[in-house]
């Protein structure tokens, strides 16, 4: 399938947006996250997000891939694969931060068993920092329409 | 043969083979596609997984992701697994009647199984991450964007992958040396595999971080794993220049790219169990082993241990063998219960922190008597060098074949451990800690 001009501008603009929420938000986690392991200061979240240094990191990394992608602008279907990779990256991580809030509400309903008391922190709290409310989560739901544009136009084995 | 080939070519015959093969298909290939060249999903994939500036961060996020699908996500199974076992050693030791049998099976047995099984729901993801990345084709291209900076530091490409498989559990890390075809670089890899940190020393570093490192704990912790990673790559390096069986280059990497797959759930759980069995096999008899011994040296002479209220460890064989070896480690500034700790802790790295509990030294003000700053992270800098844990040697013997090899890391790591640890109390005295 080959990809029409106004469409291919439409998705550079949205891998453009993507990328940007990506690279900020990772920086800050990044940037939050080497204080805190460096102890420089009494680290404080950036706008609520989680303190994560290789999180962080992972973030930026989507978010520049993410503009890598954005030469699709000019045409270049080799963008795609910068687009598609970003997309994988994004389902990968929002994926994981999920399973491991639910892994954390596990680890409560454990602790019920051993006389502790349920609660619903975990959905905000926990091993990912935030919990369901982390961005990457929602983020990788906001990759979605991204992944099905990519994933339809290389669908045909050659992509002219 | 293939040394008078290099001599007479200046090549290795692999990387001439694959050099003409590869001229030989540039020839044809424009006599026989004509235009210009479209693209396949494989072809777009790999520009961006094979990118000059993206390829190493692609490939750090992805191995993060593994990381933290290892460990977090596993962890409610493996609290799950240690409840039950503790819940069998409570119902153990209130059934059976006869004390030293229900010491025996309720801390020896049950409490060493479980602390075998414990590990399994963090390996088996770990594999079962490890199989989606291998099926799915990019595990190839990951060792082909490190290779030329591994080459450079005097290891193979392909040493990349076991390398930060050690950072999960040293054992899955020198078993997935085998992909390495030449013996020495193999050999080489397995060598410095165990001064990757793995997952077992986090406990220590975190518990004695913690209780002496004050507000500086987290520092500690991260500088232990840098700590690992920069001794792995000096001893590759030194051991490449003064052991003659590794002298040389390493050898050249070819690799051809398999296609991208989607891998299926049902060969992923495959190669997941095929592996993780392998690890309950070889390591899990060690392990168990190993923790009833210690248990047995911990409990008895039973009279003199048992004589009062509270277990009396100094008493013990073990209490006895931490005096004996104490001297050796005086000038690191580490006492008997820091020694025994260690030498339990050659059984499996979480065993030093049931150690000190078991000594009475769970808090942060006990191990505050026991370690100052300086002592309490040359501890930690021991913890990490020194004998990989004792199913990590029986691997290790079992993928060298060789006494020698295994025997030579296990004293050039005790050797390195405490060269380290007391370089640390050194520069910490001067510094007047």
């Amino acid at each position: 399938m080959r990809t029409s001009r106004s469409n291919s501008q439409v998705v550079a603009i949205y891998a453009a947006i993507l990328g940007s929420i990506y690279l900020i938000i990772g920086a800050a986690e990044f940037i939050t996250g080497l204080q805190d392991l460096l102890q420089l200061s009494a680290t404080e979240s950036f706008l609520g997000l989680p303190i994560d240094f290789f999180g962080g990191f992972s973030a930026f990394v989507i978010g520049a891939t993410y503009l890598g992608g954005t030469l699709l602008w000019k045409e270049k279907v080799e963008s795609l694969g910068f687009l598609l990779i970003a997309t994988i990256l994004s389902a990968v991580f929002g994926l994981l931060y999920l399973l491991i809030a639910c892994a954390d509400g596990f680890g409560i309903l454990l602790g019920t068993w051993e006389g502790g008391e349920w609660t619903w922190e975990w959905l905000t709290s926990g091993t990912a920092g935030t919990g369901i409310l982390r961005p990457e989560i929602w983020l990788a739901i906001a990759s979605i329409p991204m992944g099905y544009f990519v994933i339809k136009t290389t669908r045909r084995e050659k992509v002219e | 043969m293939s040394e008078k080939i290099k001599e007479l070519l200046g090549e290795e015959a692999e990387v001439l083979l694959a050099e003409k093969r590869y001229e030989v298909i540039s020839r044809i290939l424009p006599k026989v596609l004509k235009g210009k060249k479209p693209l396949t999903r494989s072809d777009l994939l790999d520009k961006a997984f094979l990118n000059k500036y993206l390829g190493i961060p692609v490939f750090l996020a992805l191995w993060w992701a593994l990381f933290r699908f290892t460990f977090d996500v596993s962890a409610p199974l493996s609290d799950l697994i240690d409840m039950v076992f503790g819940r069998l050693g409570e119902i153990a030791s209130i059934s059976i009647q006869n004390e030293q049998l229900a010491s025996f099976v309720a801390d020896g047995l049950i409490g060493g199984l479980g602390s075998v099984l414990v590990f399994i729901p963090p390996i088996f993801f770990l594999f079962f991450g490890l199989a989606i990345l291998e099926d799915s084709g990019y595990l190839a291209r990951a060792a082909f964007v490190v290779d030329r900076v591994m080459y450079k530091l005097g290891l193979h490409g392909k040493s990349f992958i076991p390398m930060l498989l050690g950072f999960g559990c040293n054992i899955p890390g020198i078993m997935a040396t085998r992909t390495i075809d030449k013996e020495e670089d193999r050999i080489l890899t397995i060598l410095v595999n165990p001064l990757m940190s793995c997952s077992a020393r986090l406990p220590v570093y975190v518990f004695i971080g913690g209780a002496v490192l004050g507000g500086y704990a987290a520092a500690g912790v991260y500088s232990m794993y840098i700590l690992g990673i920069v001794l792995a790559v000096l001893m590759a390096l030194l051991f490449r220049r003064i052991i003659p069986y590794f002298k040389g280059k390493p050898s050249a990497f070819i690799l051809e790219l398999p296609m991208y797959a989607m891998p299926t759930l049902r060969s992923t759980l495959a190669h997941m169990w095929e592996r993780g069995v392998l690890f309950l096999k070889k390591a899990g008899t060690i392990i168990l082993l190993a923790t009833v011994v210690i248990w047995a040296l911990s409990a008895y002479p039973w009279g003199a241990v048992h004589s009062g209220d509270e277990p009396l460890i100094e008493a013990s064989y073990v209490g006895f063998l931490g005096h004996a070896i104490e001297p050796i480690f005086r000038p690191l500034g580490f006492d008997w219960r820091a020694t025994v700790a260690l030498f339990f802790g050659f059984v499996a790295k979480e065993i030093v922190v049931d150690t000190f509990g078991v000594l009475g030294l769970g808090g942060a003000e006990e191990l505050q008597q026991v370690f100052n700053p300086v002592t309490g992270l040359a501890f930690m800098a021991f913890t990490l060098i020194y004998i990989p844990c004792l199913a990590t040697i029986g691997v290790i013997y079992r993928e060298t074949n060789s006494w020698k090899w295994t025997i030579f890391t296990v004293v050039y790591g005790v050797v390195l451990a405490y060269f380290v640890a007391f370089l640390i109390v050194g520069i910490g005295g001067m510094l007047g800690y």
